[in-house]
């Protein structure tokens, strides 16, 4: 096998070589047929002026007779005039004739000429009595003429004769030149034929092969051979390139089809998950139009997934829309806890945070809706039970404090009491000396009584009397108050807090509890506002004395201390109680943990503490040492921090 | 063509057309004796019928073989000869002159007394196939035949003979026609000429 330049140029060679034969022996063949062409035209000439001879004989020997018949021998002249112009045409056709014997015939024509001339004259000599001369004469004429027209009939035979020979010539050369172009021409066809038959064979029939085997349809497992055996250099490396880049595809094929199995399995994963995801998934291009969604997205937005395709995001959750109403993709990307559907939707609490995500080169944004009217429920139903929690611990420690406040209030209620006996004590003389006084006649009397009475003593001690009344009767009066301020469920909305403030009030209300055993340091230099709730904060810090108070067994020492730190205000309750271990340290906000006895408490206390304290945006931590006592501090964000800051600054100047 | 050889041919052409200048008979240049006696050889006697072919004997010819009209030079004194043995009438013998390509052919016609031709010979012929005619077998083309039946070997155009014929003659086809031509003429020529007087014989 060669390589197909080097059938090309074999082709070129071949072509070029049989190119010069074929038209060689055509150009040789087409000379023949045109010197015999032009021989046999000459003949035709030749075969003319024979004619024109005939015709001029004819009238030359027609001419003769009319001279023996009529006598006339005036026609001598003009047949000798006819005998020149035939000897001359005669002498052009000896000239133009081949053949040695044609010549001498038209040389015998010649002579017969002359010698038919010499008779001719002769009549001129003879009389018109001379009846057998001229007869003889004419005899004689008529032999030297009979054999003049046999000589130019066997010349025209002659001559005829060639023109035949070479129109059959010209006819046998043209038919060969004919059938050599037709051989030639054949011979071509047929080794062009054979040239584009070999080709077809041994270039194209491979390279159609190859292509056939291309575009069969494959089997999954069908191995094509596309390797050639009998084909140019060229055409095997080709077919071996290409059975190497089949191979390759098909391994390739097997590893994208192993893909494609992957990114279906992948695909029919993130479909399970996309449909048993537990909140709405929707993908949004960047006009916020939805192109696609899953079965949760269903039912949040109640309706189909055709009736939310192509749908405007902002249509389902208005938050996602700018002001003028077009898709707010800023807004896409944030998180949102709690936002709202439309208002057409019954339930429209949902939760939704946005990812942008880059799809073949396309900005898209991937949107979870999460539907949380029950958690916002739950929340609501959770609020009012922490509140009722939060309430139910505080008449617990009110029930706890109850004692103490009773007492509290009953010492001054005990001396209202004693002072009112003896203020009613007072009231029979003063009213029977004031009733003698009326009437100056019982003047005497009067100041009998008042003497007896010992009046002056009484008046004197009836201000005292009222005036410690009215102290205990405030005393109570600020007792129920605060306790009332206490049992008294906090408004909704927040307000401002005086945290020293409240920290009198809660020791106030705690004061029968500690003053036993507890000795108790304020050190309260935060003075300062938060915003918050105030009988929530007054039952953190109630409940903070309590414990401390709890903690010490027989006498001990309570520090409370407030103070501005950075942004914050630190309440700090320090004992030097029996402390917590580590082990009870970590638990000691759970709820319903405890290491009091049962029944002396709820277990609730510090863990509806650190609530209250995170409600407030704050936070508690705590040291402790067993045997050493427990530090708690509670830090609660200052909401007013320039004002603070510059009241911090004043006390800080005063101090 | 040279020009001087066709104002020579013109020239030819008005002697030949000139009318009655001429009145020697055209028949032949000689007295057929010799062929009379050559076609009637037991004759011992002759007799000579002289008449004129004048321009109403033309006419009939021209009515009868249209395309084989008599030339002015043939107009004039005509003879029919006679061939007797004793005073029995053999046969008539009548000379007459036919162009050809070979100038004037002079034929001498046998006829028998039923005016169908009977034998021939050449008085005058240069072309060399007049041995050819003198064969019987050319000869039987016309032998026998009245003017009709030789009319009937005519082709359509009038002048030559029909293919049949020329087959026949096909070593001589030109002077086949010459031969037929002039016995038309002949035979046409001797019942109009001398029909009456044969008849009274």
């Amino acid at each position: 096998m060669m390589k197909i330049s080097n059938y090309n140029q074999l082709l070129a060679i071949t072509t070029l070589l049989s190119g010069v034969v074929i038209f060689a022996s055509l150009w040789h063949q087409y000379q023949k047929v045109e010197q015999i062409s032009r021989a046999h035209y000459e003949s035709r000439l030749l075969v003319q002026t024979i004619n024109h001879t005939f015709a001029m004989s004819r009238l030359w020997l027609t001419t003769q007779d009319l001279l023996f018949s009529g006598r006339q021998t005036y026609l001598a002249k003009g047949i000798k005039d006819q005998s020149e112009q035939l000897k001359k045409t005669l002498v052009s056709v000896k000239m133009k004739i081949p053949k040695m014997d044609g010549q001498d015939i038209v040389q015998r024509l010649i002579t017969g000429i002359e010698s038919n001339d010499n008779i001719v004259n002769r009549f001129s000599h003879i009389s018109m009595q001379e009846t057998k001369l001229w007869q003889t004469t004419v005899a004689e004429s008529d032999k030297v003429t009979t054999q003049y027209v046999s000589d130019l009939e066997r010349l025209s035979e002659q001559v005829s004769g060639d023109n035949s020979f070479l129109n059959k010539q010209v006819k046998t050369a043209t038919s060969n030149f004919t059938t050599l172009s037709i051989l030639v021409v054949s011979l071509y066809s047929f080794f062009i034929l054979f040239v584009v038959s070999f080709f077809s064979k041994y270039i194209v029939k491979p390279i159609e092969n190859i292509t056939a085997l291309a575009l069969r349809p494959i089997g999954d497992e069908t191995k094509v051979e596309f390797r050639q055996s009998k084909a140019p250099i060229e055409v095997k490396e080709l077919s071996s390139a290409i059975q190497q880049f089949t191979q390759h595809i098909t391994i390739e094929k097997k590893k994208a089809e192993q893909e494609r199995l992957n990114v279906i399995r992948a695909n029919d994963k993130a479909n399970i998950i996309m449909d048993t995801i537990p909140c709405a998934v929707l993908l949004v291009n960047e006009k916020g139009l939805i192109k696609e969604c899953n079965i949760e997205t269903e039912k949040l937005l109640l309706n189909d997934k055709v009736e939310i395709i192509d749908k405007q995001i902002s249509n389902f959750v208005p938050a996602l829309a700018t002001l003028d109403g077009h898709f707010d993709n800023e807004m896409a990307v944030k998180s949102m806890e709690e936002s709202l559907l439309s208002p057409r939707f019954k339930y429209p609490h949902i939760e939704f945070s946005g990812r942008k995500i880059v799809i073949k080169g396309a900005v898209n944004y991937l949107i979870t809706l999460i539907d949380i009217n029950e958690r916002k429920h739950s929340q609501k139903a959770l609020s009012s039970l922490n509140e009722q929690l939060i309430n139910a611990e505080k008449l617990a420690s009110i029930g706890q404090l109850s004692a103490g406040i009773a007492h509290e209030i009953n010492n001054p209620v005990g001396y209202i009491s004693s002072n009112l006996d003896v203020l009613n004590e007072y009231f029979t003389p003063l009213m029977s000396y004031i009733e003698l006084t009326k009437s100056p006649d019982e003047m005497s009397a009067a100041q009998a009584l008042y003497q007896q009475e010992d009046l002056s003593f009484i008046l004197g001690n009836i201000q005292p009397l009222i005036i410690s009344t009215l102290e205990g009767a405030a005393r109570v009066s600020k007792i129920i108050k605060d306790l009332g301020n206490y049992a008294h469920v906090d408004d909704k909305t927040p307000e401002t807090i005086s945290i020293d403030e409240l920290i009198e009030k809660s020791l106030t209300l705690v004061a029968n509890e500690l003053k036993y055993k507890v000795e108790i340091a304020k050190h309260l230099e935060a003075n300062v506002d938060v915003v918050g709730f105030p009988q929530k904060l007054l039952q953190v810090f109630i409940n903070m004395l309590v414990n401390a108070s709890h903690a010490i067994e027989t006498k001990g020492h309570i520090c409370i201390s407030s103070r501005i730190e950075k942004q914050e205000v630190n309440i700090r309750f320090e004992d030097n109680g029996s402390g917590i271990s580590q082990e009870n340290l970590k638990s000691i906000f759970n709820p319903f943990f405890t290491t009091k006895p049962v029944g002396k408490g709820t277990g609730l206390g510090l863990h509806i503490v650190r609530a209250i304290i995170e409600e407030h945006n704050g936070r508690i931590e705590v040291s402790s040492k067993v045997g050493q006592g427990s530090q708690f501090n509670i830090y609660l964000p200052i909401h007013h921090i320039e004002l603070a800051e510059g009241k911090l600054n004043v006390n800080n100047t005063l101090s | 063509m040279n020009i001087r050889f066709i104002s020579l041919t013109l020239i030819l052409m008005l002697i030949l057309l000139s009318g009655n200048v001429n009145a020697i008979a055209y028949c032949s240049l000689r007295d057929p004796v010799a062929q009379i006696a050559q076609l009637y050889p037991q004759k011992n006697n002759q007799l000579s019928i002289v008449k004129t072919v004048d321009d109403n004997t033309r006419s009939q010819v021209q009515f009868a073989l249209p395309s084989n009209d008599l030339h002015f030079s043939e107009l004039g004194q005509h003879t029919l000869y006679i061939a007797m043995l004793g005073k029995e009438s053999l046969g008539y013998v009548h000379v007459r002159s036919e162009q050809s390509d070979w100038g004037l052919v002079e034929i001498v016609w046998a006829i028998d007394k039923n005016l169908r031709i009977r034998d021939f010979v050449f008085q005058r012929c240069r072309s060399p196939k007049k041995k050819i005619a003198e064969e019987s077998a050319f000869k039987d083309i016309f032998i026998g035949k009245n003017y009709q039946e030789l009319k009937a070997l005519l082709s359509d155009d009038g002048v030559t003979a029909k293919k049949g014929v020329l087959r026949i003659a096909q070593s001589a086809p030109e002077l086949a026609n010459v031969v037929l031509r002039c016995a038309l003429k002949t035979l046409l020529l001797t019942d109009i000429l001398w029909g009456e007087e044969l008849e009274t014989l």
